[in-house]
């Protein structure tokens, strides 16, 4: 029953996916103008123009271009990028070097902070400290983060030169380059992110503390401290999980900010290249590589919190 | 109004009012009085320090930084509301909508709404802004679209999820009985009840809208000059922060200070409606 | 023979406000008391202040002694050894009162990981000791189930499974039969009967149910607007109730009115 319902999520989530690339499909090839005059601009001679119309394709009816993307996606054949002239699939492959573990660390980062914080002020709660952290979050919360990664950048880089304040050297140099380029961008992304964390797991906190079964605990032998740790807290994540599932977009949004205020060599740093660029099969496969990975973590999310929470067996995601 | 009193001694809503008002109205203020439009360039006068006709002194161009930023707030505050009014109506309407048969798979128009609902939690802002970028080019109408329909889902989720809850109760059965049409029944008991959670949710939506919009005009991707924006200058001027820290503090300030007082103006509200606390997104 | 439980003007205060006037009285080993009284008359109170988990500014003061150990003037730390051990309650909401996330064998297991040593295995075989005791195996409940895959009659059954456990001096079971349909209830009532009997446990039991204080205390206690309008042997009290609002009391359950007012559901948060 619970495999079966769940198997019905899994394929609406497929039909999810189709539907997100035929979208970005429909909005990168129903432009006004032809998509090779526009990748090459306005001075290009009329002979390459049509070339490239054909390397591209674009003479083909529109299904049957859209059907042969979508193979070639699953193939993993991204097409060449009309701008660096090279496989679509290399550069992104490059790029996720930077990106995957910056937003895996600010991620990271940012319920690595924000569990304990609010934890902290649930602990204390309506007390100075509670008081105090619930005015701090809330401020930190409305923190533009890439105007944070350029505030952080003048403190640590600019005046106390302690971390470098821009570009990744890669990981070939070794972990600590990378490790120091990395750690300025991943806290000013986690920063925001953390507050909204803390401040939801204050409040699922509490709602748990009040539950007549944390009363059942303490009757039964429960120290506040225990009942707290070891009933309060599991119930309380499982919101909490849920929560980070639908802050992942935004995380990701954040990242392609502030990789380009750090001038970040990461995929988010080559979607906007290839924006202004117009780099048409950059830009169509990197979306959708996005979407899909955004896809594929909200499915995880999902099989985590109906493992947790036994309460949503057979019942529809 | 039994709800007036707690309006008045609510000191979390005159805290974001405060917040909101330090910024919003000298934006009214300068748009009204100076017009929509950037201050002149004047290159003899650039990085000028605090003076009486400068208070905040001026930007690499010259230009008077706080009338600059004052605008570029007004703009923010311009797409945000029009983009959250946009995404309020027509998430609420298409929202009740879906909420009209109890299971979204039993009618076509609940499967498609939430399916709709489903493809806003694929797509972050900033790729709907690359998609409509590349393919039209950068346009006001463009940013607002975009920070639209990001809002769009969660507005579609929440009034669905509150009407609901309200669908059930015993009142709505004896008002059907009686012979009320669904859409009376919506209009009558269901808006009026979720009102007040609509309201909270818009100035959430608002703080949501206005960092959308700085991130968006911050990387090219928002509304295209001449008109000033935060995010446009904190581009400009992120690469003298060497030399003008402040040139990139106070814009970002005044984001903030807009974020902040929304979000704390929201929490506000919601003390004073007695809202839910939360509401659980499934 | 000596008092198990020996209570010596209790009240309790909220602020300004006096919940429970002064109470006394006393419980002897393998005995039940009654007590009983409309919703809102102090009962519950009553139950939590001995407990210890009165709610955040709720005071209890007087003097209670459970077995010569005075409970209201005993350390945070002292009292965890207590509850659950020596001091058990079982609750009145079944549908609530278990933890949703985590099997209903464990959470009676906690029981034993709280205040015993014994190892895994030992856990183990008393566990299932306690769901066959509770007729929970018997209607096929596994000890691996979670509390939502049960009925109320049957989480109830794990509540007092859960209280059991230890074999409790005391029982302070509130409302505990209200979820039971009426064979449930007998055979919960004689299992905790049986504890009575064979382990001395004395029973203080919070009930709007008069018949069935009637069938199983020996002493009462009637409580109205958080006093105490009338104590004795079960018999005196049900026979020649001298307080009007007992005499009341008595012809409501007589006229089936005997069930606690249902209290409203909360609503969707709006004001209305």
């Amino acid at each position: 029953m619970t495999g079966q319902v769940f198997l019905r999520f899994l394929s609406g989530r497929m039909l999810l996916l189709l539907s997100a690339s035929l979208i970005i499909f429909l909005a990168m090839n129903l432009l006004p103008g032809d998509p090779a005059a526009i990748m090459l601009g306005l001075d290009a001679d009329p002979a390459s123009v049509l070339a490239l119309h054909h390397q591209l394709g674009l003479d083909r009816p529109l299904a049957a271009r859209y059907l042969h993307w979508i193979g070639d996606y699953v193939h993993g054949n991204f097409g060449r990028s009309s701008i660096y002239d090279v496989p679509v699939s290399s550069l992104i492959t490059e790029r996720l070097q930077a990106s995957l573990p910056l937003v895996l660390s600010a991620l990271a980062l940012a319920l690595g902070t924000g569990i304990p914080a609010g934890l902290m002020a649930a602990a204390n709660r309506g007390r100075m400290m509670d008081t105090a952290l619930m005015g701090l979050l809330q401020f930190l919360k409305s923190v533009p983060d890439f105007w944070l990664a350029m505030m952080m950048t003048f403190v640590f880089s600019i005046t106390l030169h302690w971390l470098p304040s821009s570009g990744f050297p890669g990981w070939q140099e070794g972990i600590a380059p990378a490790v120091r380029a990395l750690a300025l961008p991943a806290v000013a992304l986690a920063i925001p992110q953390a507050a909204i964390t803390a401040r939801f797991m204050r409040s699922s906190l509490i709602d748990i503390l009040a539950q007549d079964f944390v009363r059942t605990a303490r009757a039964q032998g429960y120290s506040r401290r225990a009942v707290l740790w070891r009933i309060a807290l599991p119930n309380a994540l499982i919101p909490v999980l849920t929560l980070a599932g639908i802050q992942f977009p935004v995380l990701i949004t954040g990242s392609i900010i502030v990789e380009s205020v750090f001038n970040f060599p990461g995929c988010g740093k080559l979607l906007l290249e290839a924006v202004n660029q117009r780099d048409i099969p950059v830009v169509q496969n990197l979306v959708m590589m996005i979407v899909t990975g955004v896809i594929v973590l909200n499915v995880l999310v999902t099989a985590a919190v109906r493992w947790l929470d036994p309460r949503l067996e057979g019942e529809r995601p | 109004m039994k709800t007036l009193p707690t309006f008045r001694r609510n000191r979390t809503l005159w805290l974001g009012a405060a917040l909101l008002g330090t910024v919003m109205l000298p934006a009214l203020l300068t748009a009204l009085l100076h017009g929509n439009h950037a201050p002149p360039i004047d290159v003899i006068h650039r990085y000028a320090a605090s003076s009486a006709s400068h208070p905040f002194g001026t930007d690499p161009f010259g230009r008077d930084l706080l009338v600059f930023i004052c605008l570029g707030a007004f703009n923010s505050l311009i797409i945000a509301v029009t983009a959250v009014a946009l995404a309020t109506f027509v998430g609420t309407m298409l929202g009740l909508i879906a909420a009209m048969r109890p299971d979204t798979s039993s009618s076509a128009s609940g499967t498609l709404i939430m399916g709709f609902a489903d493809l806003g939690l694929a797509f972050p802002p900033v790729l709907i802004a690359a998609l409509l970028v590349t393919a039209l080019g950068a346009s006001t109408s463009g940013e607002i679209l975009a920070i639209a329909l990001f809002g769009l889902p969660a507005q579609i989720r929440l009034t669905r999820q509150a009407a609901r809850s309200i669908l059930l109760q015993d009142y709505i059965a004896a008002s059907r009985l009686a012979g009320r049409s669904t859409v009376t029944i919506m209009r009558l008991h269901v808006l009026p009840n979720i009102l007040p959670l609509l309201m909270v949710q818009t100035t959430s939506s608002l703080a949501l809208a206005i960092l959308s919009d700085a991130g968006l005009s911050y990387l090219g991707l928002g509304a295209p000059p001449p008109r000033p924006d935060l995010g446009r200058a904190l581009a400009s001027y992120q690469i003298h922060i060497f030399d003008h820290p402040m040139l990139v503090a106070i814009p970002g300030l005044a984001i903030m200070l807009l974020v902040c007082g929304f979000n704390i103006l929201g929490d506000g509200l919601r003390d004073a409606l007695d809202a839910p606390y939360r509401m659980r997104m499934s | 023979m000596k008092a198990l439980l020996d209570v010596r003007a209790l009240k309790v205060r909220s602020h300004e406000h006096q919940i429970l006037h002064p109470l006394s009285f006393t419980i002897r080993p393998g005995e039940i008391l009654g007590v009983t009284g409309e919703s809102g008359s102090g009962k519950s109170t009553l139950a939590l202040a001995l407990m210890g988990l009165l709610p955040t500014g709720f005071r209890a003061c007087g003097n209670a002694a459970l077995q010569g150990t005075e409970l209201l003037s005993l350390s945070e730390h002292d009292l965890c050894r207590l509850r659950g051990k020596t001091l058990a309650m079982v609750f009145q909401e079944p549908m609530t009162a278990l933890n949703p996330t985590r099997a209903i064998g464990q959470q009676i297991a906690d029981t034993f990981r709280l205040h015993t040593v014994l190892s895994r295995s030992q856990i183990r075989a008393e566990t299932r000791t306690l769901l066959q005791q509770t007729d929970l195996l018997e209607a096929g409940v596994s000890e691996r189930a979670y509390p939502h895959q049960l009925s109320g009659g049957q989480r109830q059954r794990v509540l007092l499974a859960m209280a059991l456990a230890c074999r409790p001096s005391l029982l302070i079971a509130d409302e505990f039969t209200t979820a039971l349909d009426p064979q449930t209830r007998n055979a919960m009532m004689d299992l905790l009967r049986h504890h009575c009997d064979t382990h001395g446990m004395a029973v203080l039991m919070v009930s709007h149910d008069l018949g069935l204080i009637r069938r199983h205390a020996a002493h009462v206690l009637v409580l109205k607007d958080g006093a105490c309008v009338e104590q004795g042997s079960t018999s005196s009290v049900f026979d020649t109730p001298s307080h009007a609002y007992t005499q009341a009391l008595l012809a409501m359950s007589l006229h089936g009115a005997g069930r606690a007012p249902l209290t409203p559901l909360p609503v969707f948060g709006m004001p209305t």
